[in-house]
């Protein structure tokens, strides 16, 4: 069994196989997959019953369950939710493992997944990732005018 | 109205978050869709040889009592029974269902056709290039049920 404790460089080294087998674009259907399959029952399931309030209650649960440093604000009256993530869990995790190499495009995944589901609702999703070498980013979901 | 802020730190809580098993479940899936089971052995030797990379440097030592509290700790933190019994030269572990599927069937998903790997693969992967030889006893598909059995290959 791979833990879930361990998940992370699995998720990485699955990424790199993928790569491997068919370039970063294998790697970015598996996450078209992903996205379709997991956050379908989830934060999809969320944001369409409870609107932009959705976002807060998945995030809320998956960054505590992965022991994320963040700060997270809703405003309803806005239509705006931002994460600002201090220190990501996985990156951060993949940082301390010296001794493998993580996948060179890790953090993508939290563009592609989260857009692919949020977008399509009805709200714009940025991901800066400028500092995502250093395990910090931020998300902000807009509510579409 | 107000915001709603959250403000976390990291020590804040306990990491555990069992939908990666979920992840796991379908990152699996997809290869043995795309690749056939074959493509999960090999993505999980890339794996094994990545991150257990320490672990194996320690096997090499011919001591099984790294590996002990590897498994230990692994079921540890998957807040798991284990029975483990060990001598110098054998280790056996048993479950009486595995956490990761459980928790999968908890979500009315069903486990890999390939879950049996993330064992069979991994710890022969780990055991590759050391002083031991890893069979599996045996494996129940349907909850992971399984015992495991570690040997020096100069005694089999």
């Amino acid at each position: 069994m791979i833990s879930c404790t361990q998940f992370i460089p699995a998720y990485s080294e699955g990424f790199k196989y993928l790569h491997k087998k068919g370039g970063k674009q294998e790697v970015v259907k598996f996450w078209e997959v992903l996205s379709d399959l997991y956050l379908t029952d989830t934060l999809k399931k969320q944001i369409i019953e409870k609107g932009i309030s959705g976002c807060f209650d998945y995030w809320e649960k998956a960054l505590n369950e992965e022991a994320a440093d963040f700060t997270m604000t809703l405003d309803k009256e806005m239509g705006i939710f931002e994460v600002v993530m201090h220190h990501c869990p996985s990156k951060g995790m993949l940082n301390k493992l010296t001794y493998m190499s993580p996948y060179e495009d890790y953090c993508e995944h939290c563009d592609l997944l989260y857009r692919r589901v949020i977008e399509p609702l009805g709200y714009t999703y940025k991901i800066d990732l400028t500092n995502c070498q250093q395990a910090a980013c931020r998300l902000v979901v807009n509510k579409k005018k | 109205m107000a915001k709603q802020i959250l403000d976390v730190r990291a020590t804040d809580n306990e990491y555990f978050h069992q939908d990666f098993h979920l992840s796991m479940n379908m990152l699996l899936d997809y290869i043995l869709e795309k690749y056939g089971n074959e493509g999960v052995i090999e993505y999980l030797k890339d794996f094994t040889k990545a991150y257990h990379k320490p672990l194996r440097a320690q096997l090499k030592n011919g001591n099984l009592q790294p590996l002990m509290i590897y498994i230990k700790e692994l079921y540890k933190k998957e807040k798991w029974e284990v029975k483990i019994t060990k001598t110098t030269d054998k280790l056996q572990f048993s479950i009486n269902s595995c956490p990761g599927m459980t928790y999968i069937l908890s979500k009315k998903m069903t486990p890999s056709a390939a879950y049996i790997e993330t064992y069979r693969t991994v710890y022969q992967s780990i055991c590759e290039g050391t002083p031991f030889l890893y069979e599996l006893i045996k494996f129940d598909k349907e909850t992971g049920k399984s015992i495991h059995l570690f040997t020096r290959r100069d005694i089999k």
